[in-house]
């Protein structure tokens, strides 16, 4: 939401750093609004939405990895 | 002391501290700037806001509907929306959140399955709001057939605040010594009367801490409301659960970039945008006074 007032709303892709960009939660809640139920556009924001899932699933993945491999197991904790 | 005759008189020199140097004094400097612009941040931007939006903020903007295209009145609506939503999602997510916690710490067993469970609320505790508000829009608005709605924008935000409950609960169940939970035992209770008498109200002001800060998190989402609860206008409290209401996060969000007389209107965003900081700020200030006065008054 954050991006979606800030980063500008062109869905483009940026030349250099000043360019407007529309990040993918900015694109869902701008669109989502005015796409007919049951529709290619609505079917595509879903699509968009379970991509943005996948991204930070993969990440949380790792990250939990990560922590898990570091971290010392104290007296009587459950793994 | 005083020069005794015969003393030799010494140059005053200031002494170094120990392990002073000017590297040192330099990074030093550099981490305590760092440090200090968390704080400073914060403070421009409720100055920034303070500054733009307290010419509007009077007992009449907080207690009137919006008349005029929103170009004039006050926002009483969206804050009994903003209310409503947040006391509801709590409601539903608070006896979940505590229940689960309790199932986590006390009576799951490590394997398979405790691994999965704290996976899956670690995923969820980093899913994006928009993604919470899709599923919201798919599951409660349609399939369940609420239709954009009160109860379905608080239910959409309960599962999205449920991660930070457990875990803060979990926490706060954790931290209570284990020799508690022995005594009780060994007096004869069952694990249930211990659990229920000894080991939560005990933990009861770490997870007050909790649900106060989720409350404000929860007040300032727009996303999850967005298509699940959020109305542009409707006047005074809904009728029933199953309309839809206006909300703080929301109003700001039409204001600032669908407005028809964003001239008019742009004193009232600011107006609107310092209700809600002030009200978040309230709650997370109330969150962590009663987490210091727990914090002071344990014994263990």
């Amino acid at each position: 939401m954050i991006v979606l007032m800030a980063a500008g709303g062109a869905a483009i892709v940026p030349n250099w750093i000043f360019d407007a960009v529309r990040p993918m939660p900015a694109a869902i809640a701008a669109e989502m609004a005015e796409a007919p139920y049951r529709s290619m556009h609505y079917h595509a924001l879903f699509g968009v939405g379970v991509l943005l899932f996948i991204f930070n699933f993969i990440l949380s993945l790792i990250s939990d990895f990560i922590s898990k491999r570091f971290r010392k197991v104290k007296l009587g904790e459950k793994l | 002391m005083k020069d005794k005759p015969g003393d030799i008189q010494r140059p005053i020199v200031p002494k170094r501290k120990a392990g002073a140097t000017i590297r040192g004094n330099l990074i030093l400097s550099i981490i305590s700037a760092l440090g200090y612009s968390g704080a400073v941040v914060l403070f421009l931007v409720l100055a920034f806001v303070a500054y733009n939006g307290v010419g509007v903020l009077s007992w009449g903007f907080l207690t009137k509907n919006p008349t005029d295209a929103m170009t004039a009145g006050g926002i009483l609506p969206a804050i009994l929306g903003s209310a409503l939503l947040t006391m509801l999602c709590m409601v539903v997510v608070l006896p979940i959140g505590i229940m689960t916690a309790v199932f986590l710490t006390e009576y799951s067993k490590p394997g398979t399955v405790l691994k999965l469970v704290n996976m899956s609320i670690y995923t969820l505790a980093g899913v994006p709001s928009v993604v919470y508000g899709l599923f919201g829009l798919a599951v409660f608005v349609i399939v369940f057939k609420c239709g954009m709605s009160l109860i379905a924008g608080s239910l959409t935000l309960a599962i999205m605040v449920l991660p930070y409950i457990i875990s803060t609960s979990e926490e706060a169940i954790k931290a209570v010594p284990q020799s508690f939970r022995e005594a009780s035992l060994a007096c004869g209770a069952t694990k249930l009367h211990t659990i229920v008498k000894v080991v939560l109200p005990l933990s009861l002001p770490g997870i007050l801490t909790g649900a106060m800060i989720g409350t404000a998190k929860v007040s300032g989402e727009t996303a999850p409301i967005m298509f699940t609860a959020a109305a542009f206008f409707t006047s005074g409290l809904p009728r029933s659960l199953f309309e839809p209401v206006m909300a703080l996060p929301y109003h700001i969000y039409v204001l600032a970039t669908a407005g028809t007389h964003i001239e008019k209107t742009r004193p009232i965003q600011y107006g609107t945008a310092l209700t809600l900081i002030v009200l978040v700020l309230g709650m997370n200030l109330v969150g962590i006074i009663i987490r210091s006065r727990e914090r002071r008054k344990k014994a263990w």
